[in-house]
């Protein structure tokens, strides 16, 4: 009986590493030795099982991306947020958010309370029906936050979750097949 | 952060050295060669591109202010400082590993509700096949990753300088010592 295989030389033939030659040799010894046949059976097993492993590392989910802030654009895109909620506070009731809308500092919040301003108000509507899911807008954890339901140009609406810093973090278009509805 | 982890393992000025002629060119076919085989295997390692291609960025940075340095063992030298840099991160990171992971997992629950369950699972598994390469010996966790990115045994030998007759030996140990401290740890196979 020709001689037994290394295991490394066993391991280097799964992956087709080994000559042509030593791949017919190999071939010639498995077919009279079945410990050297089990030993590559094996190997093969254990390094297709930890191969399976690196597969799921390859892709890294968007998810879990590292940490980037926010742009520019969507602090300001918070701060417009903001500035249209503080004229617009009661429920449903929404205020146009135009694109030129001041930046205002995550106070004014707070101020949420102060009276109606004399911009005009759109009138009240039927609350419509939101999309069920909202869209991260970033990969950060949101740990608190509040919904507003903002209206864009155009007559669009949409609910966006806005957190303890004013950063809106996920948003999700309210439905517009009902759109008007009243 | 990432300039800390590499300090820490930059090996002595002697053991690395550029070729005498033209240290810029030669470092430039180092780079070019190595950069993106580097960040992919750190990217698979840490779970994380962007600091993957940071720590790689990092390496040779340092690695261009050797300018007196030269040899064979330069790649060697390279992916050995990069994996401990990895490695380190993947150890000292895993706090803001879990937050992330459970940021994915809403983020995830939120946008899919159908595939949630199944990214979870998916997540979970890629965290225990890290911590179980973080406990290994960084030559094997560097030639499972590697591997892994498809290198030839050619390739590993040249990248790691060591014989390309020992390759299947090292990586037969490699797996088996990865499912065995999987097993260890996890109570199950991999």
């Amino acid at each position: 009986m020709t001689e037994c295989w290394r295991e490394g030389d066993l391991r280097a033939s799964v992956d087709r590493e080994l000559s042509a030659e030593e791949l017919e040799r190999l071939g010639a010894h498995l077919k009279e030795c079945h410990a050297c046949a089990a030993r590559l059976e094996e190997i093969e097993d254990r390094a297709r099982r930890v191969a399976e492993c690196f597969v799921d590392l390859a892709e890294v989910p968007a998810a879990m991306v590292a940490h980037r802030r926010p742009s520019h654009v969507w602090r300001w895109a918070a701060a417009a947020i903001v500035a249209a909620l503080a004229l617009a506070p009661k429920g449903h009731e929404v205020a146009p958010l135009t694109p030129a809308a001041p930046p205002a500092p995550a106070i004014a919040i707070a101020e949420a309370a102060a009276p109606p301003p004399a911009r005009p108000v759109h009138h009240r509507k039927k609350p419509r029906a939101a999309a069920t899911y909202y869209l991260a807008l970033d990969n950060d954890p949101i740990e608190t936050g509040f919904v507003m339901r903002v209206a864009l140009e155009g007559g669009m609406e949409a609910d966006v979750i806005v957190d303890s810093s004013g950063r809106p973090r996920a948003i999700r278009p309210v439905n517009l097949i009902h759109r008007g509805e009243r | 952060m990432a300039a800390d982890i590499v300090t820490t393992n930059v090996q002595p000025i002697e053991e690395v050295a550029f070729g005498r002629a033209d240290p810029t060119s030669r470092f430039e076919a180092v780079f070019q060669e190595h950069y993106p085989r580097i960040v992919a295997m750190l990217a698979r390692l840490m779970g994380d591109r962007a600091h993957a291609e940071e720590i790689a960025a990092d390496v040779f940075c340092k690695l261009s202010r050797r300018s007196a340095l030269s040899g064979g063992d330069l790649t060697a030298w390279i992916y050995r400082v990069a994996t401990n840099a990895g490695l380190d991160a993947v150890r000292s990171n895993s706090r803001r590993r879990r937050r992330e992971q459970q940021a994915g997992v809403e983020t995830l629950r939120l946008a899919s509700p159908g595939g949630a369950l199944e990214e979870m699972l998916r997540a979970e598994r890629c965290a225990r096949v890290r911590a179980v390469l973080a406990t290994l010996k960084p030559r094997e966790t560097q030639l499972l990753l590697l591997r892994a990115n498809g290198l030839s045994y050619r390739e590993l030998a040249a990248t790691l300088g060591i014989q390309a007759g020992s390759i299947g030996t090292l990586l037969a140990r490699a797996e088996t010592e990865f499912e065995r401290k999987f097993r260890a740890r996890y109570g199950e196979a991999v």
